[in-house]
């Protein structure tokens, strides 16, 4: 099954996709993708709408991009105080 | 203002638009729903404290959303009722899925029942005749606001009772 997500979360679907890969090496990619959205969505990182084609769409929530941008935020921080 | 509805181009109704065979096989369990639910509050929050007129969209266009790929799962009445479990209310039979998730997302007495019903009948008549890909609030601006939404709702729920 093809999963339509926007840029941002399909960035960290397939980054986080190639760390379970190698935990489940069973999985195969739609199971993969569907476990880690399925991750993504009960941690609120990422909700699910009806694209205009009628197909469901997946997209990062405003919590991802506010979690990336502290995360962000305080790797920059740690790399001052090297 | 049905009729001009009627002739828009590319005019359907949302139960004709969607393919409802299309579930995207993804669980959506408690927690995502939480989630969904808090997500939802959070920009009614953000609503209550934005003086912007047009704010309240934001907020409508999130709720009309979620109901919206609920719909396509074909489960909006259950996950209406859980939404309304999982914040302690009580799930009520013939539940309308908007107010409920209004319900669920804003505590229910911080919302005045006649702005409930306002909204509500708004994002009815949008489910029934917003055609796919435009935007809510453009939509709700182009008949009459939400005002004029809730107004073409209740005139054609009055025509369907007495069939004309």
């Amino acid at each position: 099954m093809q999963y339509h997500m926007d840029k941002t979360l399909r960035f960290w679907v397939e980054h986080e996709a190639e760390s379970t890969k190698r935990k489940f090496p069973n999985l195969s990619q739609s199971q993969l993708i569907a476990s880690i959205l399925c991750e993504f969505e009960s941690a609120g990182h990422a909700n699910r709408f009806v694209r205009k084609d009628g197909k469901i769409g997946w997209r990062a929530t405003d919590k991802m991009r506010e979690d990336l941008f502290e995360q962000e935020q305080a790797a920059l921080d740690n790399d001052d105080d090297d | 203002m049905i009729e001009k509805l009627a002739n828009l181009p590319g005019h359907r109704t949302i139960g004709k638009e969607i393919d409802y065979s299309r579930h995207c096989g993804v669980r959506y369990g408690d927690a995502a729903l939480a989630q969904d639910i808090k997500r939802l509050h959070r920009i009614w929050r953000n609503v209550q404290s934005d003086r912007h007129r047009s704010a309240i969209y934001k907020f409508l266009t999130a709720v009309f959303e979620l109901i919206e790929w609920w719909r396509v799962e074909r489960l909006v009445i259950c996950r209406a009722n859980r939404a309304l479990a999982l914040t302690g209310s009580r799930a009520i039979d013939r539940c309308d899925p908007f107010s409920a998730v209004f319900v669920a997302a804003i505590a229910p007495r911080k919302l005045e029942r006649r702005k409930l019903s306002k909204y509500t009948r708004a994002l009815r008549f949008a489910a029934a005749h917003k055609p796919p890909g435009k935007r809510l609030d453009r939509f709700i601006k182009k008949y009459g606001g939400l005002n004029g939404c809730g107004s073409e709702f209740a005139k054609q729920r009055r025509r369907s009772r007495h069939g004309g």
